[in-house]
């Protein structure tokens, strides 16, 4: 037993100090007392963090509910990002074309490795809701 | 080291047919075969034609292989009025 502990030991048995406070002061002491506090914060962080982006859809087709119900990782939409950065410039003007001709105005040369994180960041504060007037409903959220 | 798709559930447009579990797992020595030499074709394609350097093709490469373990939880599933496609990877 190291010095600071039998001090407060000695405090709480001379009622210097109350139960709770010596409790408090010995678990200030413990090393692993802020490991431990950090452990417990973490799962919340990572709760906090979405995974998946969700996209559901609902509508009605010749009389029947169609559903589309699809959950991508996260961590797919990084590695894509991450790989789309690394194409290389011969054929950032293909690829530009590529994407125009589906109807996509993007030019992935503008694409930056540490613009990623703060690009996923910001997606996972995404949520749409649409509801049309046949019933139709479009959900894109994080989870 | 982060793995590729594990298991793959499956369900074809025909709604007679019943969910199929692909243990992808049992595949992986195969897939990493022909992954390798893949990667080994279009790391050579990469440096040649394109002038690539052989660290940004290798980069390439990697960053190809951590897009396919990445598809690890990507669910689709499809409901139409006389099909359904359900897609699971994990």
């Amino acid at each position: 037993m190291n010095e600071e502990r039998r001090r407060i030991l000695a405090m709480l048995a001379a009622n210097k100090i109350s139960a709770d406070e010596a409790e408090a002061l010995l678990d200030a002491m413990t090393p692993g007392a802020v490991a431990a506090s950090s452990a417990e914060l973490a799962p919340h962080a990572q709760a906090a963090e979405p995974k998946y982006l969700r996209v559901l859809v609902e509508g009605h087709e010749e009389g029947h509910t169609g559903k589309v119900n699809v959950r991508v990782p996260f961590n797919l939409i990084r590695a894509g990002m991450r790989l789309a950065a690394l194409i290389p410039a011969a054929a950032h003007g293909p690829v530009n074309k590529a994407l125009r001709e589906q109807g996509i105005e993007f030019d992935v040369s503008k694409l930056k490795a540490e613009d990623f994180e703060g690009l996923v960041q910001h997606l996972t504060e995404l949520s749409v809701d649409v509801e049309g007037a046949y019933g139709e409903k479009v959900r894109v959220f994080c989870e | 080291m982060t793995l590729p798709p594990a298991l793959l559930r499956l369900r074809v447009p025909a709604r007679a047919w019943p969910t199929l579990w692909l243990p992808l797992f049992l595949l992986w020595p195969l897939l990493f075969l022909i992954f390798a030499l893949a990667a080994s074709c279009g790391v050579l394609v990469l440096c040649v034609a394109l002038q690539v350097s052989l660290a940004r093709a290798a980069q390439l490469v990697l960053s190809v292989y951590a897009l396919l373990c990445a598809t690890r939880g990507t669910h689709v599933d499809v409901v139409g009025a006389r099909s359904r496609l359900l897609i699971t990877v994990y």
